[in-house]
């Protein structure tokens, strides 16, 4: 089943967030983590996990540091700050609000 | 990293190509190595097509030269930022020395309209000049001619080749001053031939015209962003 584009680029700043606030990561195993958690549903390119990153980043709802590696490249780290965990609960919030109003209307929720 | 890295021309490509839309170097490298970090990871995690062995990356990439997919990837990459970088260069060669000649262009005939004048013909006033009440107000400090003038005209040339020094700075924020300054002083050019063109239209209108395109295609520059994966 093929799931609309823009749904997936309107929830990637509440998806990352919420993948960040469960521990520090980097762009690949981000992107991994998603693919997994979603059973293969979501899949993010880099054309859009770097931007989106990037944007959180620029409004300090998470914050970026650079791991040496012995004989690897070095590797970008993310991880949430306060203020993207209280964003976090919001985004939440306004998901599940959202996402039941969806379904009522649907006739998903019984 | 350690040893010689094998995408040490994609990075190269990769900072070149980031630094030419207005990235600092550091910040380029920084875009470069994530990036190509994620190619490494993916190649890493098998998602890309890896070489006969299950060495190392580097190994892989390196006696791999031909990975169809990293390869394709990576070029599509290099020749976006090409495309960019060459993009970038006509920009600056189609506004910034156009700018600066319509300048020195617009001062010599300033300057030797002014001389022609001292005939008294009157046939092209190049003072900034008010007639109210049947008296002349002139504004000599806009003027071209006297201490004043020579001030003057030398202080635009200064300006406009300091705006355009830094507007060849490699860090964004000297750009954006620079670029900011030749807005303001072609728009002032604007603006004065604008007034000339209210007495001589035949003359200064066309003038007008040119500093008008100039003022026009300055603020498109202006306005031009990176994109945003290269935005830090």
């Amino acid at each position: 089943m093929s799931i609309d584009s823009k749904l997936l680029t309107g929830s990637m700043g509440l998806l990352l967030l919420d993948v960040l606030a469960k521990g520090e990561s980097y762009g690949y195993a981000i992107t991994a983590h998603v693919r997994d958690a979603s059973g293969g549903r979501f899949e993010f390119k880099e054309g859009s996990l770097y931007p989106a990153l990037h944007r959180l980043e620029r409004d300090a709802l998470i914050e970026s540091f650079w791991v040496e590696r012995d004989g690897a490249r070095r590797r970008k780290y993310y991880r949430i700050t306060a203020a993207g965990e209280a964003e976090l609960k919001a985004r939440q919030r306004s998901w599940f609000e959202f996402t039941a109003g969806v379904n009522g209307v649907l006739g998903a929720e019984r | 990293m350690s040893g010689a890295d094998p995408l040490a021309d994609w990075r190269r490509e990769l900072i070149a190509g980031v630094r030419a839309r207005g990235v600092d170097r550091t910040s380029a490298e920084e875009i470069a190595d994530e990036l190509l970090d994620h190619v490494e990871a993916r190649v890493a995690a098998g998602e890309l097509p890896a070489g006969p062995s299950d060495g190392s990356v580097d190994e892989v990439l390196a006696g791999r030269p031909d990975l169809a997919e990293v390869a394709v990837a990576a070029e599509e990459l290099g020749s976006d930022l090409r495309r960019a970088r060459r993009a970038r260069r006509w920009r600056d060669v189609l506004t910034i020395p156009s700018v600066l000649l319509l300048a020195f262009v617009g001062l010599t005939v300033w300057h030797v309209s002014w001389a022609l004048r001292v005939d008294a013909t009157d046939r092209f006033i190049l003072r900034f000049v008010d007639r109210a009440n049947g008296i002349d107000s002139v504004m000599p400090w806009f003027a071209y001619r006297g201490t004043a003038g020579t001030i003057l005209a030398w202080s635009e040339i200064v300006f406009a080749i300091g705006a355009t020094g830094l507007f060849f700075f490699a860090r964004r924020p000297f750009r954006r001053i620079g670029l900011a300054m030749l807005v303001v002083w072609a728009l002032a050019w604007f603006l004065a031939a604008g007034r000339q063109a209210l007495r001589e239209p035949g003359f200064f209108a066309p003038i007008a015209g040119l500093y008008a395109v100039a003022v026009l295609v300055l603020l498109v520059r202006w306005w031009i962003r990176l994109p945003e994966w290269a935005e830090r």
